[in-house]
């Protein structure tokens, strides 16, 4: 039970910190992939894009 | 989090599945990651809790065991849609594993009571009343509200880049026009 998960920093142990310092760290990569996936997309799109393209043309 | 969001999975894939319908498949496949995300998360988290609170990083109880079957699923859907280049029979066979792997959802649900299990039973209860101190009640409840904000914003704009990539340039400018 007196294992080093059980030692407390800033009155919560340290499993605790890890816990949230993982969540975050998981969520953030979810994000940044997601993130990375639109921006390709867009890339590919504009890439792609017809010449004559009223949009491209200017 | 990561129960909950397989039955929305489920649900969507068996809709696409029994009606045909396009976006449900992409919207099974866009709640995937997340689902599997968070299932991965409770295990390493739950196994980070239980090695000072029951003195062993795992133990194959009921609910550790049939949550870690939960993230096979999740992982064998993500899988198996991956490795079917058809976007259309990828939803197909994934709705296959998505409908058949929902039982295992009450299972992990109901484990604490079926089983005499070291997994501590249900702490969040509507109808007699939650077993949690108050102090850790509030901020369970707020991270609740936290993970669904997050994962109906993460699933959506997961679908949007799904919508894109499947269907055919012209139609999705169209339809922005």
């Amino acid at each position: 039970m007196n294992s080093g998960a059980f030692t407390f920093i800033g009155g919560y142990p340290v499993y605790v910190w890890i816990s949230y310092a993982l969540t975050i760290l998981a969520v953030s990569v979810e994000v940044w992939l997601l993130v990375r996936r639109q921006s390709r997309r867009r890339e590919h799109l504009l890439s792609t894009r017809p010449v004559n393209d009223a949009r491209g043309a200017r | 989090m990561g129960m909950l969001l397989y039955v929305l999975l489920a649900f969507y894939a068996a809709v696409g599945w029994i009606f045909n319908a396009r976006v449900s498949g992409m919207m099974a496949s866009s709640l995937s990651i997340t689902g599997a995300m968070f299932t991965s998360l409770s295990l390493i988290t739950g196994s980070l809790w239980g090695r000072p609170t029951w003195g062993t990083w795992w133990v194959w109880d009921a609910r550790t065991t049939s949550t870690l079957l939960l993230l096979f699923l999740y992982i064998g859907f993500i899988s198996l849609q991956s490795a079917i280049d058809d976007p259309r029979r990828a939803d197909r066979a994934g709705a296959v594993v998505a409908v058949v792997g929902v039982v295992n959802v009450p299972i992990i649900y109901f484990s604490v009571q079926w089983w005499n299990t070291l997994h501590q039973g249900a702490t969040l209860r509507i109808a007699n009343g939650s077993r949690i101190a108050a102090p850790m009640l509030a901020p369970l409840l707020v991270m609740i509200a936290a993970g669904w904000l997050y994962s109906i914003a993460v699933v959506l704009v997961r679908l949007r880049c799904l919508i894109r990539e499947r269907e055919p340039i012209g139609a999705v400018a169209e339809g922005a026009q």
